[in-house]
């Protein structure tokens, strides 16, 4: 059974009248990467900001390897974390390099450990270790960001937006680069406006909305788990539409003629058993799945398309 | 993080600028002195217009340097970057502090060696006695004020969150509300500058406004208060 390394349980953070997170729960396994999704403003930010003890919640629990919030040894828990949010802060007016032995000094790495020198070819950045961040694109930023908070070999990494501003070519590496960190023996937790892109990425799905939690999962059941589509024979629509609605589910005809029913968390094999006893017998019945952007957009009520 | 805050000392240029330019205008001054000399008809000797210009410079670098610490993670955005190195607010703030004290201390050393150097230079050329032991006790007292003056910045950035409001505010207090507080009668000797000038007064053995104990407690109330409220709003508050 996977240790858990975060653990949200009833998390409240509010800012004046306004709840950034609320009642959120959740959890991260060990050497998973996990995915945080929500539209701007439901809290993803907030929620990294509390588990790295930047904010203080108003109420909840949060657990970090085992150490709970508010006390002495959360501080050292967090020391075991890397992150990196919202944008990436640097010391402009030193080189890559120089950043990197600074926040590496922070965790008692010296100036001249390997691990200096391995991060910036970990990040692509190794021909230009010695200019000034304050050079660099927002890209490079991003990627100097991620090789801050890898340098002292976190357990647990923290990415808000990690591939904001990066070209196709990074997108690719830095997708790569998270992949691999449970192989290195690290979890991470990624958030990112790019559904395709997390999608690609991680294992594990928490949806919020609101401050709330709306899903949260291994991202195939997730995506998979929307339902199933039927077909049937003319003329027997409002009869398995009875039938589905007396048992409680949601379902609705469709442009194309077949009819969509929300299983939510029970087996498709249902739909065929309520059918079978109002006498439809379907021509058609298969799982519907979806892309993640259309579950997302079900569940958090964005029609917009802007997560 | 002792490390990693020297490290920040030796790559950033603000610590090397303000002693550059610390020295640098010692330097100009000398070299006006040298070129027309003292001022005639007056009691100003050749090594005054040094000391005076490292007495000013030292207490405004100070100010800088002193905010600097913290400035420098509040204008470059790094603090919540601080802040998970060092989870422990209390123990980042100290950590802090001390280098602070250290830097600033590094800086008035290495100032007022070099301006002594000048002004013994100075009156060499001109051929008039150098008092080192008066010098030296001058040097003394301005650089225990900076030094306080630099604390004093330090709280200011961390009740503000700035370093350009850090720096400002400890220029106003230093230059505008506290001179403006010495010149009431009794209440005066409270300023943090007057009984700062009585430490330093004290240390130098030259005659007081307060006797060194109430002074120690005046500046130590002064700078609980104004650093004390600082790291407790920057220890308490979100960072956001």
């Amino acid at each position: 059974m996977a240790t858990t390394v975060l653990s949200f349980d009833s998390v409240t953070k509010s800012y004046g009248s306004r709840r950034a997170v609320d009642e959120l729960r959740f959890r991260v396994e060990e050497r998973s990467v996990t995915g945080l999704l929500g539209a701007n403003g439901a809290g993803k930010s907030t929620a990294m900001k509390l588990l790295l003890g930047l904010a203080t919640p108003n109420g909840g629990t949060i657990t970090l390897f085992g150490e709970r919030q508010g006390t002495p040894g959360f501080a050292s828990a967090v020391r075991r974390t890397g992150s990196h949010i919202e944008l990436p802060a640097l010391y402009e007016r030193a080189t890559a390099r120089q950043n990197i032995q600074i926040q590496g000094a922070a965790f008692g790495i010296g100036r001249r450990d390997p691990r200096i020198e391995a991060v910036l070819e970990t990040v692509g950045l190794s021909s230009r270790s010695s200019d000034k961040v304050k050079s660099f694109s927002l890209g490079m930023r991003q990627r100097m960001s991620l090789a801050l908070a890898l340098v002292h070999e976190p357990e647990l990494v923290v990415l808000d937006e990690p591939i904001n501003g990066l070209d196709p070519e990074g997108v690719v590496e830095m997708r790569e680069l998270i992949r691999s960190l449970p192989s290195r023996g690290m979890t991470a937790l990624v958030s990112s406006h790019v559904l395709d892109e997390i999608e690609r990425t991680v294992d594990q799905l928490v949806i919020i909305r609101d401050g709330r939690l709306v899903a949260e999962g291994p991202i195939d059941s997730i995506v998979a788990t929307t339902g199933t589509i039927v077909r049937v024979p003319g003329g027997r629509e409002p009869a398995a539409l009875a039938a589905l609605a007396a048992a409680g589910l949601a379902a609705e005809s469709a442009k194309d003629g077949s009819i969509h029913v929300d299983t939510g968390p029970q087996p498709g094999s249902v739909v065929s058993e309520l059918l079978a006893g109002a006498e439809v017998y379907p021509d058609e019945l298969r799982p519907r799945t979806a892309d993640l952007e259309s579950v997302f957009l079900g569940l958090t009520g964005d029609d917009q398309g802007e997560v | 993080m002792f490390a990693a805050e020297l490290l920040k000392v030796r790559f950033m240029p603000a610590p090397r600028l303000a002693l550059l330019i610390t020295v640098g205008l010692v330097v100009i001054g000398g070299l006006l002195v040298l070129t027309v000399g003292p001022a005639k008809g007056t009691s100003t000797s050749w090594y005054d217009i040094p000391d005076l210009i490292a007495q000013i410079a030292v207490a405004i670098g100070a100010i800088v340097l002193g905010a600097w610490m913290f400035g420098l993670e509040f204008s470059s955005k790094t603090i919540r970057l601080a802040a998970t190195c060092q989870p422990s607010r209390v123990r980042l703030v100290l950590v802090k502090l001390v280098s602070t004290i250290l830097l600033l201390a590094v800086y008035i050393v290495v100032t007022f060696a070099i301006t002594l150097l000048i002004e013994a230079l100075l009156a060499s050329v001109g051929q008039v006695d150098f008092p080192i032991e008066t010098q030296v006790k001058a040097a003394l007292g301005g650089g225990i004020e900076a030094l306080l003056w630099g604390v004093l910045a330090f709280g200011l950035t961390l009740l503000f969150r700035s370093y350009t409001a850090g720096i400002v505010a400890g220029l106003v207090l230093v230059l505008g509300v506290d001179t403006g507080l010495q010149q009431i009668p009794t209440v005066g000797k409270y300023s943090l500058g007057s009984a700062t000038t009585s430490v330093g007064d004290a240390v130098t053995g030259d005659p007081a406004t307060l006797a060194l104990g109430a002074a120690l407690l005046t500046v130590a109330v002064w700078l609980i208060v104004v650093t004390g409220a600082g790291a407790a709003r920057f220890i308490t508050r979100d960072l956001k």
